[in-house]
């Protein structure tokens, strides 16, 4: 089933190129083992065949487009739209991309897949230590979808089912849609059975711990963060070239001048210490008010294993709550600090 | 200890919009209105200029305490400023105490012109808040590197 829609998709794509209505487009190709997978530029027709769509497909094509933007992937005179293949839980980075005017819809051509799920490293990691992967799979299997199964094909031609608990990414279990609500083709069928948001729950118990327990858990949390900023570089919401948060991205130096050091303060020193590192992953929680998606690709490209979903969850969460709004549900929201009400909450205020 | 905990003087950062705020802090001073003077005063244009990098820094950087404060809901002198702010702050107050960093050492509040005798007051409670809860532990950089210390560098 799997390989007919990736031919699919490949033909789909190689006919954009070869018609010359795409500069490029966005996808995945085999990464260094059968779990992992790295973002593809598809630029000729022959860069088509590279492509996969496999569960191994996990990380998220949105934040390429921020990329375009400030590296263009073609030269700029080059104004066609650009391919990209779209996951169901991608759709909402591209619609807040589209709401903070970064990309124009039909500056996008969107090839919707179905996806029933991708693989968290993490776990896959934990499988091999266990013993219960051999790095024979690794190195030779491949991995499809069955239905909803996630089947691997070992080398010596046998086909194992893996259990979708222990492989996929958490987010993967609670999956609103299997396919993206924009698109321009439509690779298989679309889903019609999509859920509206993903439920967040998972933050509830943290919510009920009083205030030491909770600053406990935050603390050993934030004190492992070693301040690499792959959270913010895989972010479709962290699009500012000059980030307030990282020193090293301010065009401030020993020799600029006076007026320039005092506009522009230096918020937090470069140290990976526990109040500097409490001060960023904050502040990136709280400029993700109303725009994060909560893809987890934070959680998921951080290499502490910080469990960064939790705080963005729970910002989303009384986004909904406070204001009945929701990053990526629809373009035609206006932006969340841009609409006030006369209602707003505001019992907290003396 | 105890003798420690009676002359502790909490410091208190103070952003106070021009338009309001500032002139009724100005009108409490000149009404000779009585109230601590733990805070420090920092004039904004308004209190949507704060952003909550602003009292995060603060507090990392000495403060036991930020106050807040603008003008009443539809009196902002840009219109829609304080209605900013009080988003916001609604979603920052709930991380902060999620995140368990007290959020009691937060404090907004809306203070207009003629309000010198509220300002009085609000900084009076804040400040009697602020001294209950003794100096700020949370966000002390002295503090986690005598931990790193201690614990012979991580």
């Amino acid at each position: 089933m799997t390989s007919t829609r990736l031919a699919e998709l490949q033909r789909a794509i190689r006919e954009s190129i070869e018609a010359g209505t795409l500069r490029g487009a966005l996808c995945w190709e085999q990464g260094s083992n059968a779990f992992r997978s790295r973002p593809l530029v598809i630029r000729t027709v022959a860069d088509a065949s590279a492509a996969i769509f496999s569960p191994a497909c996990s990380p998220s094509l949105v934040r390429f487009l921020i990329e375009d933007n400030r590296y263009p992937m073609s030269p700029e005179e080059d104004r066609r739209p650009l391919g990209i293949v779209l996951r169901g839980c991608d759709d909402r980075g591209v619609i807040e991309l589209i709401k903070e005017h970064q990309k124009r819809r039909e500056e996008l051509m969107i090839f919707g897949v179905d996806c029933r799920g991708t693989v968290d490293w993490t776990k896959v990691r934990k499988l091999l230590r266990k013993g219960m992967l051999s790095s024979d799979d690794l190195d030779h299997g491949t991995l499809a979808w069955k239905e909803d199964d996630i089947v691997l094909f070992t080398a010596d031609g046998k086909e194992r089912v893996l259990d979708r608990k222990s492989v996929l990414l958490d987010k993967c279990l609670i999956c609103e849609g299997h396919t993206p609500r924009i698109f321009d083709v439509m690779i298989g069928e679309e889903d019609k059975n999509r859920k509206g948001m993903p439920v967040i729950d998972d933050i509830e118990s943290l919510e009920r711990k009083s205030t030491e327990e909770r600053w406990e858990f935050w603390q050993s949390e934030f004190s492992r963060c070693i301040r690499c900023y792959a959270c913010r570089n895989i972010c479709t919401y962290c699009s500012c070239e000059e980030c307030a948060i990282d020193p090293r991205t301010q065009a401030i130096s020993d020799k600029s001048l006076a007026r320039d050091k005092a506009n522009r303060p230096q918020w937090i020193g470069q140290d990976s210490m526990l109040p500097s590192n409490t001060f960023y992953l904050l502040t990136r929680a709280y400029h993700g008010a109303g725009r994060c998606t909560t893809c987890e690709e934070c959680d998921r490209t951080c290499p502490m294993g910080l469990s960064l979903r939790l705080l963005n969850r729970k910002v989303r969460k009384d986004v909904k709550r406070l204001f009945e709004y929701e990053a990526g549900r629809s373009t035609d929201d206006g932006p969340l600090y841009g609409e006030s009400r006369e209602e707003d909450p505001g019992d907290f205020i003396w | 200890m105890a003798q420690e905990n009676e002359a502790y003087e909490p410091k208190i950062i103070a952003f106070l919009c021009n338009w309001c705020s500032y002139a009724g802090a100005d009108l409490a001073g000149t009404s000779r209105t009585q109230y601590p003077p733990n805070i420090r005063v920092i004039r904004v244009m308004c209190s949507a200029r704060v952003e909550p990098l602003f009292v995060l820094k603060a507090l990392l950087e000495g403060a036991d305490g930020v106050l807040l404060s603008g003008c009443h809901i539809g009196d902002c002198h840009y219109l829609k400023g304080n209605f900013a702010a009080r988003r916001r702050y609604a979603v920052f107050v709930e991380l902060m105490k999620y995140v368990g960093i007290d959020p009691e050492r937060f404090q907004m509040s809306w203070v207009s012109a003629s309000e010198g005798a509220k300002f009085g007051k609000v900084v009076a409670d804040f400040v009697e808040r602020v001294a209950r809860l003794g100096p700020r532990k949370r966000l002390e950089l002295s503090e986690s590197l005598e931990k790193l210390i201690e614990g012979g560098g991580t």
